[in-house]
């Protein structure tokens, strides 16, 4: 893994996160809003996720 | 990438997971109304289960290459799907045990809505609970199945757990 692949990862993470954080943050977090980022934070993670990859080599992506 | 890079691979991403996790922790941590806490400690978990994600991806996508590169097997041939089948069977109790745990987190995040509707005087804090305990168990089968795949995850951040053992679910 790249230098610059690792910087995405950890980007991609951060960006999960940062509609939460800023919230927080910023004082202006209600429960009604954090409900919200904790749903697109799990909706985000991915469904099938090793079976996605593998398929992808199969096609030679 | 050469099959010889793997190992540093769980290691580098192990330590972005965790960095993610204790920055999670420390800002969101102590805020808030006891819904925004649990809420916050499904965002934390969420995250850490994406990280796991991602390096399952990477993992499997390496032991693919090296078992079966397209330099030997013709892109979506016969050959080629013979050749990752074995792989197939042995990720998919990696698979599995991530799609458990963002079930648990999902219904984690509705039982804290449903409380947060509910409000004060009700007795939804039970399935809440429940979610996060089954929460802390789902992380540690996931560590459990991807060790002998070569992944390693760090502990669950302590915001999850110091959540989930308010409720009386963690530990």
């Amino acid at each position: 893994m790249t230098p610059a692949q690792i910087a995405l990862s950890l980007l991609s993470l951060v960006a999960q996160a940062a509609p939460g954080l800023l919230a927080t943050i910023t004082g202006k977090a209600n429960d009604a809003e954090a409900i919200a980022a904790a749903r697109a934070a799990v909706a985000a993670i991915p469904s099938q996720p090793i079976t996605s990859a593998l398929d992808a080599h199969g096609r030679g992506e | 990438m050469t099959r010889d890079q793997g190992p540093l691979v769980p290691i580098v991403l192990g330590a972005i997971l965790y960095a993610a996790g204790v920055v999670l922790s420390v800002a969101l941590g102590g805020c808030g109304s006891v819904i925004q806490t649990q809420a916050h400690a499904v965002t934390v978990a969420a995250v850490a289960t994406q990280g796991a994600a991602r390096m399952s991806i990477d993992a499997s996508r390496l032991e693919a290459q090296a078992a079966c590169p397209t330099s030997a097997y013709a892109p979506s041939s016969p050959e080629m799907a013979a050749c990752l089948a074995p792989l197939r069977v042995r990720w998919a109790p990696a698979e599995a045990a991530i799609g458990v745990t963002k079930a648990t987190l999902s219904t984690w995040i509705e039982a804290v809505d449903l409380a947060r509707i509910a409000g004060d005087g009700t007795d939804l804090w039970e399935p809440l609970a429940l979610a996060a305990s089954r929460l802390v168990a789902d992380w540690e089968a996931l560590r459990l199945v991807l060790t002998p795949l070569g992944v390693t995850l760090p502990a669950m951040p302590a915001i999850v757990l110091a959540a989930a053992a308010a409720l009386g679910g963690g530990q």
